[in-house]
């Protein structure tokens, strides 16, 4: 059972990121996350798609798994800029720290942090999805060099925006795109 | 623990943009049972103290949500419904004429339940004080799926409100019926 709530709420079912084009964003949230596209004994859960569906008025939504929460990514006007909106965290263990930034490093998707919040033993690295969404690892478990990281105050932040390539699965920064140019 | 190919951990938290942070706070204590978060750091209240706002902080507060670490942080919410992201949390196939019930009582308008073509899950929609898109959801069941209509077949109404953060419960908007 899940956590105690007064309401008999049980937690998350699932959140939704509005996505320019869903299967796009699908090899990034594979990609990325690990995510997993949702399938059970309906069927993958990719709706919006069929004939009858897009008859129904129905919009495209992917539903995929990431570490056991369902993460819909819908069809949809993206707006909003970044800080603004809604973020994301994931959590990250304290050995993951270098991990994760080589991890997105590898798949060209410009990063900021890892940076630290004051008062707090939490370590950021935020960076974007495809359409701009603003996600985050997060570790709050007690990174053991926090006093090496800066807080995030104290940071200048670089552009994160970037192109996601869904064929090679990895993100070319607008800077490097100029450069090909 | 859930496996993940990448090694990486479930939702730490996520984040509601909020104009006024203390309001919405009371909206979430009220209508989701939020907790303010605090341990012995003391209370997640942070971008309040002078010297937080010398750093350039941004007021954001940490509440619990049935386990799960949601951040009220000050911003424009942007947006309209059902543009952007939305929140769903899980309610039980025994929940859905209490969750009705319950957003009545604070005079908050929601649309459903409503269910979704081939599966069986059942929704009922709602805004935050910043019309930052809400669901209760059961994906467990619901004995009564076949009496329940589908998404694209109910009309949906303006689930727009203000928040009363001294009654905590909504009054209707003004003119909105218009």
């Amino acid at each position: 059972m899940g956590v105690y709530n007064p309401l008999g709420i049980r937690g998350i079912c699932h959140y939704s990121i509005p996505c320019s084009n869903v299967e796009k964003s699908l090899t990034f949230y594979e990609e990325i996350f690990g995510a997993r596209l949702y399938a059970d004994e309906i069927g993958e859960y990719k709706f919006g798609f069929s004939e009858s569906d897009i008859a129904l008025g129905r919009m495209q939504h992917i539903f995929v798994d990431i570490v056991g929460q369902r993460v819909e990514l819908v069809a949809g006007q993206t707006g909003g800029k970044a800080p603004l909106g809604t973020h994301h965290a994931y959590g990250m263990g304290p050995n993951d720290i270098e991990v994760v930034q080589k991890h997105l490093a590898d798949h060209g998707i410009p990063f900021r942090g890892p940076v630290t919040h004051k008062g707090t033993v939490a370590v950021s690295i935020y960076f974007k999805d495809p359409d701009g969404n603003a996600l985050e690892f997060c570790c709050w478990d007690g990174y053991p060099k926090i006093d090496e990281v800066p807080t995030m105050y104290n940071q200048t932040r670089r552009d994160d925006s970037y192109e996601w390539d869904p064929v090679s699965r990895r993100g070319r920064s607008k800077a490097e795109e100029g450069a090909i140019r | 623990m859930k496996i993940n190919p990448i090694g990486i951990r479930p939702l730490c938290h996520f984040s509601i943009p909020c104009k006024d942070v203390e309001e919405s706070v009371t909206f979430y204590e009220e209508i989701l049972g939020a907790r303010v978060y605090s341990d012995e750091i003391g209370e997640y209240r942070f971008g309040f103290s002078d010297e937080d706002k010398a750093l350039g902080r941004g007021q954001h507060i940490f509440v619990e949500i049935a386990g799960q670490r949601v951040e009220l942080a000050h911003g424009d919410p942007g947006g309209k419904p059902p543009v952007g992201t939305h929140h769903a949390f899980a309610i039980g196939p025994n929940d859905i004429p209490a969750i009705e019930g319950h957003l009545e009582e604070h005079g908050i308008p929601y649309n459903g339940p409503v269910t979704h073509k081939g599966t069986a899950a059942v929704s009922i929609y709602f805004s935050d004080p910043d019309g930052n898109a809400l669901e209760f959801c059961c994906w467990d069941g619901y004995p009564r799926l076949s009496e329940i209509p589908l998404f694209q077949h109910v009309a949906r109404r303006d689930t727009g409100f203000d928040w009363d953060a001294a009654a905590r419960r909504a009054r209707p908007k003004d003119g909105v019926t218009a």
